[in-house]
């Protein structure tokens, strides 16, 4: 049920009749004269595989995805309303703020980048004039040499 | 009569079964503070490993042997921006850089460190074109040869292939370990996790900058929450006089557990342009100024992947050697998920030995025979 609207009831039954059903398989070869340890293990591991493929159902159904992100909308708000306070108590105390920081990181980054930019442009035409004269010495070669 | 046997005969199996069950409960018990003592003592990597080249925070650690080189040709392992790269040398005998220094091969490994907040602005581009470009450049110059080996590792292998699209003259053999390539499909949860419609990358980034590594842990172990939360501790508690499974897990989990934030410029990159748009199998992805053409990559590639992978399903990994234009490409597959591609016995006794043998046979031979601590 991929990304559909995950019916609790009914995932709810699915899940223990799949776990009834593949119990029931295991019973039928325990032998009463022995403890049942290794069939209660495989009835343990039937449960424990029944109910991973329920859950991977559920992380995929719609409710768990919007649940997903009305959780992390709310935590993103949450830590941005922090920010913002923590931000004015440091400004009206005249320090310095993460938000402060950043902005001139991200101006940092942008000369940066302008000058690796600048950078790439005379590496490539330093490049194409190498090419350039690289040809003429081999034309000049050719010419040259007797033929 | 014989009834009442066979009933005698099996409440007394029953109760000195029930006897040495209580029994064994208690010893394991016993075992817990040794177990605790032993999960502070666990070590991170196996063979020995010296730092020989710095690239700001990033380090470049080479693996020195006694044994003579047999390749000319150097291996660069590449590892993810996630967790710590020790996991490719977690411990002897599973270890994945041990199999290379044995074949013979001049073996160094990309540590990238811990960002810091001072990271939150770096960029794909700056791993690919800046880090990674000059380590290569180095190694060219250090080991004398006109190109390298790369290895890379889940998001570490995405970034390799993105590097040898853009620097194809630089890299002799291409081998990619469990690589994101195709997000087109919906096997992995992260996919579905991570769509435009519930996932919002670009507030995540600009609120927290890296991304917290409680957060992609708690991600990671929701990936399987009923084998990580369930099945995983009761198996540790069934074999606890096991020292050496116990060795294994705690190994494993201190690998597990020590989680890095992810740098926020390169996680919005990775997931918007790779995850949401799928870029890299159209031949869109951009890093910085340049676009990555996986048609441009020419060399020999090795394509490993896992068949159990919840991370990085081999869908998403399989279609690389159809989108690259070399004409020597291999898949191997391996029933294993995606840290038993690296660690598993499996992968040790049958996967890496035929990589390393691989590559061998692709990597120009030693001049002549040197130790490498030369």
């Amino acid at each position: 049920m991929p990304n559909g609207e995950f019916n609790q009831f009914k995932q709810f039954c699915e899940s223990w009749l799949d776990i009834l059903n593949r119990s029931a398989a295991i019973f039928g070869s325990v032998n009463p004269c022995e403890p049942p340890t290794e069939a209660a293990r495989q009835i343990r591991s039937a449960v424990f595989k029944s109910m991973a493929e329920q859950v991977d159902k559920f992380m995929r159904s719609e409710t768990f995805l919007q649940g997903m992100k009305q959780s992390l909308d709310t935590a993103l708000e949450f830590q941005k309303q922090c920010q913002s306070v923590l931000t004015e108590v440091r400004h009206s105390t005249q320090g310095v703020a993460t938000a402060d920081v950043n902005a001139t990181m991200m101006m940092l980054r942008q000369i940066e980048s302008r000058l690796i930019d600048r950078l790439d442009d005379l590496d490539a035409n330093v490049r194409q004039l190498s090419q350039r004269l690289d040809q003429m010495e081999a034309g000049k070669d050719k010419a040259g040499s007797p033929t | 009569m014989s009834a009442s046997i066979n009933g005698h005969c099996a409440s007394v199996n029953w109760s000195s079964r029930l006897f040495d069950e209580s029994l064994l409960n208690i010893r394991r018990m016993a075992r817990l503070p040794f177990v605790w003592q032993h999960a502070q003592r666990v070590r991170k990597g196996a063979t020995p490993s010296e730092v020989v080249y710095e690239y700001g925070r990033h380090r470049l650690r080479r693996y020195p042997t006694d044994r003579p080189l047999r390749f000319r040709t150097p291996v660069l392992f590449v590892f993810a921006l996630v967790n710590r790269p020790y996991i490719l040398d977690l411990k002897p005998g599973k270890s994945v850089v041990e199999h290379f220094v044995r074949a013979g091969f001049d073996t160094y490994l990309i540590d990238w460190a811990i960002p810091t907040d001072a990271d939150r602005f770096q960029t794909l581009d700056d791993y690919i074109n800046g880090a990674i470009l000059n380590i290569v450049d180095y190694l060219r110059e250090r080991c004398e040869v006109p190109q390298v080996n790369v290895l890379g590792y889940c998001m570490g292998g995405t970034m390799s292939a993105m590097f040898t699209a853009l620097h194809q003259q630089l890299v002799k053999n291409l081998i990619l370990l469990a690589a994101g390539i195709d997000f087109s499909g919906d096997e992995s949860l992260l996919q579905a996790w991570t769509k435009p419609d519930y996932f919002n990358v670009d507030g995540l980034v600009d609120v927290f900058g890296n991304v917290p590594p409680q957060y992609l842990q708690s991600a990671f172990m929701l990936l399987k929450p009923i084998q990580n939360l369930l099945e995983k501790p009761i198996g540790l508690w069934e074999r606890l006089d096991d020292a050496k499974f116990v060795d294994d897990f705690l190994t494993m989990e201190t690998w597990l557990q020590d989680n890095v934030p992810v740098p926020g410029e390169v996680f919005r990159e990775f997931v918007k342009y790779l995850y949401q748009e799928n870029r890299l199998v159209k031949g869109q992805m951009p890093v910085g100024r340049h676009t990555v053409r996986l048609g441009d990559i020419t060399c020999p590639v090795l394509n490993i992947m896992a068949r159990k992978d919840d991370l990085v399903p081999c869908s998403q990994s399989l279609p690389f050697n159809d989108l690259v234009s070399s004409t020597d490409r291999k898949t191997m597959q391996l029933d294993a998920g995606h840290i038993g591609l690296a660690v598993g016995s499996r992968a040790q006794s049958h996967i890496w030995p035929a990589a390393a043998d691989w590559l061998g046979n692709r990597s120009d031979p030693a001049l002549a025979e040197q130790p490498r601590t030369g």
